[in-house]
């Protein structure tokens, strides 16, 4: 097995829920709490910490509301976090001989 | 990161992006209802073609036309105030809907037109939905799945022998476009409640 640290990854995307969160979302744009949750299988703390790193990085806006007085939570990729996750799908297919 | 890890995680990517790409609910209880309708409303009034009767016909279609309007317009009002798929990919949706508002719209036009500019046209009315309707589920069976094509298929053929023998249009779209849309609609509703129970089940740290 060959280490690829000259790719310089992103430290951030090289979370696999992190990674799950953000493709999830680059389809739909958007996406409810409880929906990436349900979809990805993650435990509501999991998916927390990893949405406010994502958030921290500009990968992430987390949009807080309520709907017939329940509280909602959504999460919207952004530009940036759009950008990041193409640049690592293109170094993981780099590494593995697949031309984007 | 090393090839097996890079596998992994493109393998993941590639998963979670086929599953959201599916993941649609195109609210497709609406073709229930209208599938439903049309197969009884359209033989309805065509038989009323061969026995005159104005009063039953026109009751038959404005109580269809209003059946079909108050149960969509509730169903569709109580379906947008939640999310009926969790994590379902709404731009597709909304873009799918687009498509089928511009359909719609074009056929509310069309009989507008039909009916101000073409005195005797009034035959061709139901013809024009079913071709309308033949064109949605074809829609729905290239972008949402391929099993509603052989249910669009249907209802534009009906739509062309309707075309052909005028006289029995509404005898044959009853049972073309009206089972069309309602098997159409039953397939798309029972994906939705499949896809409602599936979750990607992968472990992530």
């Amino acid at each position: 097995m060959n280490d690829h640290a000259h790719y310089d990854f992103d430290e951030v995307l090289m979370s696999r829920a992190r990674l799950a969160i953000l493709s999830a979302l680059v389809s739909s744009g958007e996406m409810e709490f409880t929906a990436v949750r349900d979809l990805l299988g993650l435990t509501q703390g999991n998916l927390s910490v990893h949405a406010s790193k994502l958030q921290q990085s500009g990968y992430l806006f987390i949009r807080k509301d309520f709907v017939a007085n329940k509280p909602r939570t959504t999460f919207e990729i952004t530009s940036q976090g759009r950008s990041a996750l193409v640049a690592h799908l293109q170094k993981l297919k780099a590494i593995l001989g697949e031309h984007p | 990161m090393n090839n097996q890890q890079a596998a992994e995680d493109l393998a993941l990517i590639r998963s979670i992006l086929q599953a959201t790409h599916r993941r649609v609910d195109p609210q497709m209880f609406h073709f229930i209802i209208w599938g439903a309708l049309v197969l009884l409303w359209y033989p309805a009034e065509n038989w009323f073609d061969f026995h005159p009767n104005e009063i039953a016909r026109n009751t038959i279609r404005i109580g269809a036309i209003a059946t079909g309007t108050v149960l969509s317009t509730i169903l569709g009002w109580l379906s947008n105030r939640r999310p009926r798929l969790p994590g379902s990919n709404t731009r597709l949706a909304a873009q799918l809907g687009g498509v089928v508002a511009l359909f719609i719209g074009s056929g509310v036009l069309f009989t507008i037109l039909i009916g101000a500019l073409h005195q005797g046209g009034e035959p061709f009315i139901p013809i024009l939905w079913g071709f309308v309707y033949a064109l949605c589920l074809v829609t729905f069976g290239i972008f949402f799945s391929k099993d509603l094509i052989p249910c669009g298929l249907l209802a534009l053929a009906g739509t062309a022998a309707a075309l052909a023998f005028p006289a029995y249009a509404g005898f044959i779209l009853g049972p073309t476009m009206g089972l069309g849309a309602l098997a159409a609609g039953i397939l798309a509703e029972r994906r939705v409640a499949g896809l409602k129970k599936e979750t990607l089940g992968d472990s992530l740290d």
